[in-house]
């Protein structure tokens, strides 16, 4: 880690007003769209993309990022409210946080969990800090054909493709590369899928569609279901929400146990926060000395996963920062939007705009202290505004997603295209199919066929390029093990002798 | 699929893509086809009239809006729009509806063309 390059990233934010302001924006705005139910982190930041539009660098990252940690600690609120989790990383929650509730401990619930989840995001933090420039300094070695695998074997490992029913994912994932191939190609200059449409010749812009299928979706599916909003029953008196030492101390190794869990999981990619959570509190079962009263309201059955959710980020931000490559449909998004205010993610990242990924992952930092204060003393005040901001949401998302689509290019042809993915992005959810490799599909699409382009012009056409250098092989051979992996499980599963035998 | 030079053309990406993607539709639609004939396909979940009302009444809104845009300008209309939903979709009452529409467009106004500095259309205004 360059400690004083992280320092200098400290100063920058803490001597930068908007910096700080954008950080209380976003987290404040992340806490509220992660604990209403169906909003969630990747929504949250897809719908927030335009507010970046006019920002620097610097304060558009920040504001990025605080609103995926603030959706990270927001998805809690409900859960241990009233039992709706606001994302499905929060899901876990609802176990241990509503009985909690329930037996009239919601604000030693709250409390507790944000403790957790500022402990998680400590080490999420300081992982991210010291592994994102080590990476990148690693992957420098990198050309086109490494770059061309590498991409493969993330498009392979994040959108589903390896698991056992992979249909809808593969689906999603090519709909997602095919939406990229639209316009002009950026070698030849030959219109591709335009249909003579001349408004298609610049091609769509990844916001236009992530607007529409997380967004625009989301506001279809609320006319549908209604409000998911229940009365909250529990009182959040102010004393309530401060739990003594002892009681933080009884869950310390839960939550270093759910830290670790989350920081590893997270940088793994497609596994993502909600395995990561559901991990955390599997394992916190199997040490717990009372497995049968997970369920009932065990502190550690809430602690853990918070924790686990929280470092998932730092740890998620990883290979986005250091290598180019989301993990996850919300750094799909983030590596989006990064793009757009002019940062290059990757391993040159560090050394071309060292002074802005510095100072961000510094405002990470912040951001993470801000919400501990914020997700204590103010969670009252979010309670409150989560349940009379509900009926609002629906006009409030497709105002705030027209807006923002409008922004990018000044035209009135994107909000319709918006309008057509947001109907995409309904059936989408309706019949199952993931969307998050449809995003993954749709921002690793140019880069992976730019960097096959180039290995194969390095080769003269020769496809051995790509088995030919080792580290290539190495993510070629691993994308063919993930591909296979459903086929071998199968195998494995109607072979009892493997079994028995082992 | 290659261009002149002998490297990939154009037209490699989105043939390959067509192509798995044909193969998995036709696969899909057989096994639909023999889960139907087997009988064990799920029947589709039946929507209520009033959701199917309230998405067209919406997506239609929007569409009007969209039309609206170059006339009233972007914030205008935008507010209108909101007012509208709030009132015949969200039922909410008239006053409400009213101050978080009038309120929402100043917030944007302040926003994105005060701060950011951003160019919105006008319209007749």
């Amino acid at each position: 880690m360059d400690l004083q390059a992280l320092m200098d990233g400290f100063k920058s934010i803490l001597t930068s007003p908007s910096a700080i302001l954008w950080c209380l924006l976003g987290i404040t705005i992340g806490t509220l769209v992660g604990a209403l139910p169906g909003v969630g982190p990747t929504t949250g930041i897809a719908i927030l993309l335009p507010l970046t539009f006019g920002l620097n660098p610097l304060d558009a990252l920040i504001l990025m990022m605080s609103v995926y940690n603030g959706a990270m600690y927001g998805g809690r609120i409900s859960s241990i409210l009233i039992n709706v989790p606001g994302d499905a990383a929060a899901v876990v929650s609802t176990f241990d946080g509503y009985p909690l509730a329930q037996q009239g401990k919601a604000g030693y619930a709250l409390t507790l969990s944000a403790v957790a989840s500022f402990i998680g995001g400590t080490l999420g933090f300081v992982g991210l800090a010291f592994l994102s420039p080590t990476i990148a300094r690693g992957a420098l070695v990198f050309g086109p054909p490494e770059y061309f695998t590498l991409m493969l074997f993330a498009l392979i490992a994040t959108s589903g493709l390896a698991e056992k029913r992979p249909f809808k994912a593969i689906v999603s994932t090519l709909l997602g590369l095919m939406i990229a191939l639209i316009g002009m190609d950026s070698v030849t200059g030959e219109p591709r899928l335009t249909f003579g449409l001349l408004e298609l010749w610049d091609g769509i812009d990844f916001v236009v569609v992530a607007i529409g299928v997380f967004g625009m979706s989301e506001v279809l599916l609320r006319l549908e279901t209604g409000s998911a909003m229940q009365e909250i029953a529990a009182k959040l008196p102010f004393k309530s929400l401060f739990p003594n030492i002892k009681e933080i101390v009884s869950n310390f190794s839960a939550i270093a146990r759910g830290s670790l869990i989350g920081f590893f999981v997270g940088v793994l990619p497609g596994a993502g926060a909600t395995i990561a959570t559901f991990l955390a509190y599997s394992a916190e079962k199997k040490v717990s000395r009372n497995p049968e009263r997970f369920g009932m309201g065990v502190p550690q059955g809430l602690s853990a996963p918070e924790a686990a959710n929280n470092a998932s980020v730092g740890g998620a931000l990883i290979p986005t920062f250091s290598l180019g490559i989301p993990g996850s449909g919300t750094t799909a998004i983030l590596l989006g939007g990064l793009m757009m205010v002019g940062l290059k993610p990757g391993p040159l990242m560090f050394q071309e705009s060292g002074d802005v990924i510095w100072a961000a992952i510094a405002g990470f930092c912040v951001a993470n202290i801000l919400l501990l204060i914020l997700n204590t003393v103010f969670v009252p005040f979010f309670a409150i505004a989560i349940q009379k901001a509900d009926p609002y949401m629906a006009p409030l998302i497709a105002v705030l997603c027209s807006l923002g689509v409008y922004m990018m290019n000044n035209s009135l042809f994107d909000i319709g295209l918006m309008i057509f993915f947001g109907f995409v992005g309904y059936f989408m959810r309706k019949c199952q199919f993931p969307i998050a490799p449809l995003i993954l599909g749709l921002i690793l699409a140019p880069m992976i066929e730019k960097s096959m382009r180039q290995a194969l012009s390095m080769s003269g056409n020769d496809y051995s390029i790509f088995v030919m250098r080792p580290i290539s092989l190495v993510f070629l051979v691993l994308s063919i093990i993930l591909l296979f992996l459903p086929i071998i499980k199968k195998l494995y599963n109607r072979n009892p002798e493997i079994k028995i035998n082992q | 699929m290659t261009a002149s030079n002998g490297l990939l053309g154009a037209g490699f990406f989105p043939k390959v893509i067509t192509v798995i993607l044909a193969i998995l539709l036709v696969s899909y639609l057989l096994s639909t086809y023999s889960k139907a004939n087997q009988g064990i396909a799920k029947p589709a979940a039946k929507r209520s009239k009033q959701s199917i009302l309230n998405q067209v009444i919406f997506t239609s809104s929007l569409l009007i809006a969209l039309a609206l845009i170059e006339f009233l300008g972007m914030l205008v209309t935008l507010g209108l729009f909101l007012f509208a939903m709030l009132i015949i979709i969200e039922k909410i009452s008239y006053t409400r509806s009213i101050l978080f529409s009038a309120a929402t467009t100043v917030c944007l106004y302040i926003i994105f063309v005060r701060w950011l500095g951003l160019v919105l259309p006008w319209g007749i205004f």
